[in-house]
């Protein structure tokens, strides 16, 4: 189908559906007209309370999709590689070392910092780290680039290990940990929620920015830089673009693998190539998506919460497999 | 050049040696209950926590050679040599110290790592068994059966049941409350709770609470699930020692739950609380305090 305002209408339905039915599903399960009441209730009964943190919750997983489907789709085109997704480059073994020290360090100070900025620092800094040296040591290419990022992301993921053997001891609780990178769904509220919806419209805008070299990239790097591309500059500006995206999921979201692959490919088949249209859309699909899969994790086994990744890769992968079976038949 | 760190090296590996050639033992099995041993321990290497805590309440301190890496109480264990354990533990730190039983609990990274080799050399090895409190006592009668200090063990579960039954008599017109008991968090999600049959589950029945969560029920829940549960009072352990019922209130959401319009939260230091050693039946009175703060008021 070409991507007109009637797919990004549909896109768009997605999204909202997706945020009302995510938000209607919890322990106890929520009419529309109940959300609206509590969320306008001017003094807020407990149970208002309660459905005014769903919803604020389900928005914070909006974006946290919204996010990993726009690091996906740049991920994929700077690459050209189907298979790129957004944890390629260190960005979850970096944010999952933050976690670590998040989680297992009992200082107040940190406590005060908080386990989304060190998450996001980790996630951020660690792919920064590895378009850094990849510039030091004139890395252009994406397969260069791509084994730095594989060679940080192997002595990060060693000093997560060593700090979480060190750190731990009866005081603190190794599964909290593991599930947070499991996905580990923070509650933005308020203030919070507002500054991270601003960013990841700022993600959007900006991944929006690079679409028009992205499609060019696609026909190849020399052919690229025959029109007017400085590949390797352009490289650092996108993969930067798209490891923020990721860090501001991984601050919110904790690791959630599969989101950024299964969510731009599915949509790739449905509307095309191009890149504007497919970051758009992605956005919107991904964020519904993920909005979907919070309420089903807070309400399929109700009163237990199933950690978020297991979800979006027990349920997301068979759905990956049927729509790639079905377009390869 | 050789090291001070090279020479205890070679140092270990040769006490190793002589450990293994100087005397036969008889192999053991590993659950500890069937611990045929010679003679009563003499040397012990004590790993967890709670494993060092029951070797020195039931009176064998003296007898203890080491420990593991992460123990810190009691005072009087601190500079005992450390068989290991920040980054994993050393069969040969172990065999070095000579010991003629090591003390360890199982499912621990301990256990996992030094059980096989130290069992192939013929090292007798006391596996503590527990999972709720009745198995707690239970491990430390049969630890002080291995050391030959039965009298030492029997005196310790009496002072432990001593704490419980006084705990049972000034709750005794108590109602039992609800209680939602945290034992790990990240950030502001995935709390981690307990399940019956652990040892802390039973310790919020003794301390005159109910574990609003149950056998099937969750390990990990959402403000929601709390809310849904409606416990009378919200106890989270807490690694972080600056932690306070305000932070825990002002978590997201959090106001939604009675207990928390009601100042009915405490913070408890998990370290303190999850150690399945001599310490629980205070650990257990210290959370009846949080959960029943009026009977405790002189």
């Amino acid at each position: 189908m070409r991507p007109g305002a009637l797919t990004l209408s549909l896109a768009v339905a997605i999204a909202l559906i997706g945020i009302l039915v995510g938000a209607m599903l919890g322990v106890v399960n929520t009419g529309p007209l109940r959300l609206l009441a509590a969320l306008l209730a001017s003094d807020p009964t407990p149970d208002d309370v309660l459905i005014a943190w769903r919803v604020q919750r389900v928005t914070g997983a909006f974006l946290v999709g919204a996010c990993l489907a726009i690091a996906g789709v740049i991920y994929q085109g700077s690459f050209r590689n189907p298979l790129a997704e957004p944890f390629l480059l260190g960005s979850s073994a970096g944010g999952a070392l933050g976690a670590v020290f998040a989680i297992l360090l009992p200082l107040s100070w940190l406590a005060a910092v908080g386990l989304p900025i060190l998450a996001f620092v980790g996630a951020w800094g660690a792919t920064l780290l590895v378009l850094a040296i990849s510039r030091a040591a004139r890395i252009e290419d994406a397969a260069g680039m791509l084994l730095v990022g594989i060679a940080l992301a192997a002595l990060l993921g060693a000093l997560r290990s060593t700090a979480t053997l060190v750190l731990s001891d009866e005081s603190v609780s190794l599964r909290a940990l593991i599930s947070w990178t499991l996905g580990g769904l923070q509650s933005p509220t308020g203030a919070t929620l507002l500054v991270f919806a601003v960013l990841t419209a700022v993600c959007l805008i900006a991944s929006l920015g690079l679409a028009r070299r992205l499609d060019i990239l696609g026909f190849g790097e020399s052919t690229a830089a025959t029109m007017g591309v400085d590949v390797g500059r352009f490289l650092t500006l996108s993969l930067t673009v798209a490891a923020f995206a990721t860090g501001l999921a991984v601050a919110w979201g904790g690791v959630l693998a599969f989101v950024g692959l299964i969510v731009p490919h599915t949509v790739r088949w449905w509307i095309g190539e191009r890149h504007a249209p497919l970051l758009l859309h992605s956005a919107f699909v991904g964020g519904g998506f993920l909005a979907i899969l919070d309420g089903l994790s807070r309400s399929l086994l109700a009163p237990s919460e199933i950690p978020l990744g297991l979800l979006t890769s027990l349920i997301g992968a068979p759905f990956f497999l049927l729509l790639l079976v079905r377009r390869y038949r | 050049m050789l090291t001070r760190r090279h020479l205890l090296a070679a140092g270990a590996a040769f006490a190793a040696e002589l450990a293994i050639a100087g005397r036969v033992l008889a192999l053991e099995d590993a659950a500890g209950n069937k611990l045929n041993l010679p003679s009563p321990p003499r040397r012990i290497v004590a790993i967890n926590p709670a494993m060092v805590e029951t070797v020195v309440a039931i009176g064998a301190l003296d007898r203890l050679v080491g420990i593991g890496g992460k123990v810190s109480y009691p005072e009087q264990v601190r500079g005992l040599p450390s068989v290991g354990g920040a980054l994993g533990f050393s069969v040969e730190a172990v065999l070095a110290l000579d010991p003629d039983l090591v003390v360890m609990a199982v499912g621990t990274d301990a256990a996992a790592q030094l059980t096989r080799p130290l069992s192939a050399m013929g090292v007798p090895i006391f596996l503590a068994t527990y999972s709720d409190f009745a198995s707690i006592l239970n491990y430390m009668r049969r630890l002080g059966d291995a050391l030959g200090l039965r009298d030492g063990a029997d005196r310790l579960v009496a002072r432990m049941q001593g704490t419980i039954a006084e705990l049972a008599s000034k709750l005794k017109d108590r109602p039992r409350l609800g209680v939602y008991m945290e034992t790990g968090a990240a950030g502001t999600a995935a709390f981690q709770t307990v399940r019956a049959g652990h040892y802390a589950d039973d310790g919020i029945r003794l301390a005159g609470g109910r574990n609003v969560f149950t056998l099937a029920g969750p390990r990990q829940v959402t403000v929601e699930g709390i809310a849904d549960a409606d416990p009378d009072v919200i106890v989270v352990l807490a690694s972080d020692p600056s932690l306070k019922p305000e932070d825990v209130a002002g978590r997201p959401g959090w106001t939604a739950l009675r207990a928390v319009r009601e100042k009915k939260v405490a913070v408890l230091p998990r370290g303190f609380m999850l150690i399945p050693g001599p310490r629980q039946a205070e650990a257990i009175s210290i959370l009846a305090r949080a959960i029943h703060p009026e009977a405790f008021v002189p």
